[in-house]
C-alpha cells in the first residue's frame, strides 16, 4: 500500500496529465453527439450575448453588401410570386398551402475553415426552434440545427465533413448525396452518381424530396468539375456552393409542419 | 507575487477575448490560424507547479473551445503544452540556471531562446489540436499544411504581442 501511494505520488504529474486528456477527449466525443444538451457551447446565455454584441459591431461594415443581396433576393421572390399567382388563377385550386414555414434569424458566429464548422444564430426555443430543423440562407441550404438554447442555437454547417445531404441533379438524376470534403468553403462533392448518366457543367444540384429537413428543390450548388476515371463506378463531381458561407448574415430556419407525423410513422416502421 | 496573479488574471481575459472575437476570424490562406492564447500559457513563470499549470491550460482551452464550439479540442492541446513546458525548460537551461521569479519571455530570456522554446511548443500544441480536430490521421497532408502554416502565424502573433504589451512590466 505504501509503495502504491509512493508510486502515485512520484508520477502524479503524468497521472493528472492522462486524466485531463481523458476529460478533453470525453468532451470531444460528447460534443459530436446531436441533441445532447450541454451547457458549454455558444447557445449559453453569456457566450451568445458576447458573440452577438461583437457581430453587431461587425454588421455595420457589411450593411451595403447585405442590402444589395436582399434587394436581389426580393426581386427574385417578387418575380416568382407573380408567376405563382398567375398559376393559381389558371388552375384555381385551393390546395396551395405550404407545409413549411420559416423563422428569420441572424448569424452571430460562423466558422468555415475547421473540419466541423458550426454557425450560431440568435433565435432559440423562445422562437420555437427545435434541434434537427433545416436552415436556409439567401440562396440555398446552410445546415441543420444542432443545439438549442433559450435565445441562441448552434447550426451544423453544410461545411462539416460528417454531414451528408440527400440531393438531386436537376433533369438528370433524382437521388444522390452531397458531402463536403473539408477543403475549400466554396466547393463540395456529389457522391454516388453512376457512370451511365450524362452530366454537363452548370447542371444545378438541388435538395431531393427524400428528407424531412429541407423542402424539395432548394438549390445547393452548380456542377463545376466532372471527372470519370475509366475504372470508377461513380462520377467524381465537384459543385460550386451557391451560398457564400464566408459572409453569411441572415438565415431562415425551416419548420416542417408535417414533421411530427412523419416521425411518428418512421417510429412505427422501426418498431 | 500577488500583483503577478492579478496581472495574469487580467491577461487571461485579454487574451481570450482577443482570441475569440478577433483572431478566430483571421484565417490565412484558409489554413493558417493564430491561436494567440498560447502566448498566455507560454509566459507563466518558470517555478509554476506542473499540476497547477495543466489545470490552467485545461481551463483556458475549455474557455476558447466554448466560444468556437469545438469542445475539448483546445483543452487537450493546451494540457499537452503545459505538461511539456518543464521538459523544455530543462533542455534549454542557460549557464547558471534560471534567475528566481523569471518568466520565459523574449525580454527576459532573449529572442533566440524564446523563439526556439515557443516554436517547439507551438508546433506540438498545433499538431495535437489539428489531429484531434480531424479525428485521426485521415486528411493527413491537409492537416500537416494547417499545422505548419498555423505554427508560424501563431508564433509571429505571440512574439508581436510580447513586444507590444509585455515588455514594460517585465523589465521592471
Amino acid at each position: 500500500m505504501h509503495s502504491l501511494l509512493l508510486f502515485l505520488y512520484r508520477y502524479r504529474a503524468f497521472l493528472v496529465f492522462i486524466l485531463l486528456q481523458f476529460a478533453s477527449f470525453f468532451l470531444v466525443v460528447q460534443n459530436s453527439n446531436y441533441n445532447r444538451a450541454t451547457f458549454f457551447n455558444s447557445t449559453n446565455y453569456v457566450v451568445g450575448n458576447l458573440l452577438e454584441t461583437s457581430s453587431n459591431v461587425g454588421d455595420y461594415l457589411n450593411l451595403d453588401k447585405v442590402n444589395a443581396q436582399l434587394n436581389k433576393e426580393n426581386a427574385a421572390l417578387r418575380e416568382k410570386n407573380i408567376a405563382l399567382l398567375n398559376q393559381i388563377e389558371e388552375n384555381n385550386t385551393a390546395d396551395t398551402v405550404s407545409n413549411f414555414s420559416f423563422i428569420n434569424s441572424k448569424v452571430i458566429n460562423n466558422s468555415v475553415f475547421l473540419l466541423n464548422n458550426t454557425i450560431t444564430i440568435n433565435s432559440g426555443s423562445n422562437e420555437g426552434i427545435v434541434a434537427g430543423m433545416g436552415v436556409l440562407g439567401n440562396h440555398g441550404i446552410v445546415g441543420k440545427v444542432k443545439r438549442v438554447g433559450k435565445n441562441y442555437s448552434t447550426v451544423v454547417s453544410l461545411l462539416d465533413i460528417d454531414v451528408i445531404v440527400s440531393a438531386e441533379i436537376k433533369n438528370v438524376l433524382n437521388l444522390c448525396t452531397v458531402q463536403w470534403d473539408g477543403h475549400s468553403p466554396k466547393h463540395a462533392k456529389v457522391l454516388y452518381v453512376p457512370r451511365h448518366y450524362k452530366l454537363a457543367l452548370g447542371d444545378s444540384v438541388i435538395t431531393s424530396g427524400y428528407n424531412a429537413i429541407y423542402p424539395a428543390g432548394i438549390p445547393i450548388g452548380i456542377v463545376s468539375k466532372i471527372d470519370l476515371p475509366d475504372d470508377a463506378t461513380f462520377y467524381t463531381i465537384e459543385i460550386e456552393l451557391i451560398n457564400n458561407f464566408e459572409s453569411l448574415s441572415l438565415v431562415e430556419v425551416v419548420i416542417n409542419k408535417d414533421l411530427p407525423q412523419i416521425d411518428s410513422l418512421t417510429i412505427t416502421i422501426e418498431e | 507575487m500577488n500583483r503577478d496573479v492579478i496581472l495574469k488574471f487580467f491577461a487571461f481575459f485579454g487574451y481570450v477575448l482577443f482570441q475569440v472575437l478577433l483572431f478566430n476570424k483571421m484565417v490565412l490562406f484558409g489554413k493558417g490560424f493564430a491561436f494567440i492564447y498560447v502566448g498566455f500559457l507560454l509566459t507563466f513563470q518558470f517555478e509554476l507547479g506542473i499540476i497547477i499549470a495543466m489545470l490552467i491550460g485545461f481551463a483556458t482551452g475549455v474557455t476558447v473551445d466554448i466560444f468556437s464550439n469545438t469542445l475539448g479540442v483546445h483543452a487537450s492541446a493546451s494540457v499537452l503544452l503545459m505538461y511539456l513546458r518543464p521538459f523544455l525548460f530543462n533542455l534549454f537551461t542557460p549557464h547558471g540556471g534560471y534567475p528566481s521569479g523569471a518568466k520565459p519571455t523574449p525580454s527576459m530570456m532573449g529572442f533566440s531562446w524564446f523563439s526556439t522554446y515557443s516554436l517547439i511548443l507551438i508546433l506540438l500544441h498545433h499538431s495535437m489540436l489539428f489531429i484531434v480536430e480531424a479525428g485521426g490521421f485521415h486528411l493527413f497532408f491537409y492537416t500537416l499544411q494547417k499545422i505548419i502554416i498555423s505554427t508560424f502565424f501563431t508564433f509571429s502573433s505571440v512574439v508581436m504581442i510580447q513586444y507590444l504589451f509585455a515588455k514594460k512590466k517585465d523589465t521592471r
